[in-house]
């Protein structure tokens, strides 16, 4: 195991408000961040969910719940703008649709980033996830159906066009050689990830027996499968 | 349509960029009125003229485009601020010194669309060029403590490790892959090259 920093790392401290005081005091090694001053508004949690879906090498549960608020939100805002317009805008008006307006693209281009990611996993995974029922729980519906008929027809192209023509014995779609390299490719949780600690975790076992000790602000370099629970807990995030 | 294989190797520095502006606060000074807006990250006003006021960065940076409100730049961007960073930077080789998660895209963000809100932007811009240099020179030294297992990061920035993130997470998966190879012990493995010498010669 390695050890980047020799003393136990930085440490900001905390503070109350997180934005510094606007005339600046360079002195000083503490200002508080993002850590000390969690947001929990829809869209910091979808935020958060498109970073965790980036970077874990797992397939995530669907965050069905708040993508239905978000959309539910979008509906709302943008009704909002209508009735606006309608009414003939006064020039702050047109200031607040413009900043409303931002918002919508930005949540919008959130949104689809966070289906197209999912979506990119359940494609490369597709008969994986076919055959794994507890993976099928973490899917919409929607995304269920996708996967269903993706396979269906990606299994009949093959066939058709390629395994058909091949000697019965080597036309397996699921074969698992010797070696233990499967033709099913499924998440590789042992990847590494690269987690920020939101809190002090407790030590957290090696796959060598040995423990490691995470601390607030900690940024390690590490297995998934190690800190799966961490992670799924909430009390790291992946960067 | 599913995101491109490469993007999903790392997200791109344009989209860090996003996640910062939604992420981070700023103080801004309005130059106009504009009663409460409610947004779905939250509430924000009412603005008025000179009365700095908190946003997120993307309604700062909006508004400031507009030519509606000065951005006032956060504590750590200066030249006091980054002048005394880059000499803890040098003088303690074994860490890096601690800087915002997002420095980086904050920094662009601000250095882009509001130099005139930031003094002296010129040397602010070099101060973090050098940084970024001192700090890469750190990361390349480190990179020798990698092995298959763990490696401690603490104090790097989210663009930073963003950079490093395909290289060190395909570099940690091959020391994985040998480190679970079973040994070959030394003497058969000289035996059985020793044997295919004769054959083949």
């Amino acid at each position: 195991m390695a050890d980047w920093n020799a003393a136990s790392g930085p440490s900001w401290s905390n503070g109350q408000s997180h934005l510094p005081s606007p005339s600046p005091e360079p002195t000083e090694d503490t200002f508080p961040d993002d850590l000390d001053n969690e947001r929990t508004d829809p869209i910091s949690q979808l935020v958060k969910a498109w970073t965790i879906e980036r970077c874990s090498p797992d397939i995530m549960a669907f965050e069905g719940e708040l993508v239905g608020k978000i959309m539910g939100y979008l509906d709302a805002q943008a009704k909002l703008i209508g009735v606006l317009k309608v009414d003939g805008a006064s020039e702050e008006d047109h200031e607040k649709i413009g900043l409303v307006q931002m918002e919508m693209d930005r949540v919008g281009w959130l949104l689809r980033s966070y289906i197209a990611t999912r979506q990119e996993k359940l494609m490369r995974y597709t008969s994986y996830i076919n055959s794994t029922p507890a993976i099928q729980t973490r899917l919409s519906v929607a995304e269920q159906t996708l996967i269903e008929s993706y396979q269906q027809i990606f299994e009949e192209s093959l066939i058709r066009d390629v395994v058909g023509n091949l000697p019965e014995e080597l036309q397996a779609l699921d074969e698992v050689l010797p070696d233990g390299r499967s033709m099913v490719s499924q998440p590789d949780l042992d990847k590494a990830v690269f987690i920020r600690a939101k809190q002090d975790c407790g030590p957290v076992l090696m796959p060598d027996g040995s423990s490691l000790e995470i601390k607030k602000r900690g940024i390690h370099l590490i297995s998934y499968r190690v800190v799966e629970q961490l992670v799924l807990r909430g009390e790291v995030e992946l960067a | 349509m599913a995101l491109p294989a490469n993007l999903m190797r790392s997200p791109l520095p344009a989209e860090l960029e996003f996640i910062a502006l939604q992420q981070t606060d700023v103080l801004i000074r309005p130059h106009f009125s504009m009663g409460k807006i409610r947004l779905l990250s939250g509430s924000y006003g009412p603005f008025r003229a000179t009365a700095n006021i908190e946003v997120p960065l993307w309604v700062g940076k909006y508004m400031k485009q507009q030519g509606k409100c000065s951005l006032i730049p956060p504590v750590w961007l200066n030249v006091e601020w980054l002048e005394e960073k880059l000499k803890q930077e040098i003088s303690r080789p074994e860490e890096f010194a601690p800087l915002p998660f997002r420095f980086a895209e904050v920094s662009k963000v601000f250095l882009d669309i509001a130099p005139d809100d930031v003094p002296s932007p010129e040397r602010v811009r070099s101060l973090l060029k050098d940084l970024r240099e001192v700090r890469q020179a750190k990361t390349r030294k480190g990179l020798a403590l990698l092995d298959e297992m763990e490696l401690r990061m603490t104090g790097l920035g989210s663009m930073e490790i963003n950079e490093l993130r395909p290289f060190l997470i395909r570099a940690m998966g091959a020391m994985r892959v040998l480190a679970s190879e079973p040994e070959v012990p030394a003497s058969t493995a000289d035996n059985t090259f020793a044997t295919s010498m004769d054959d083949g010669w």
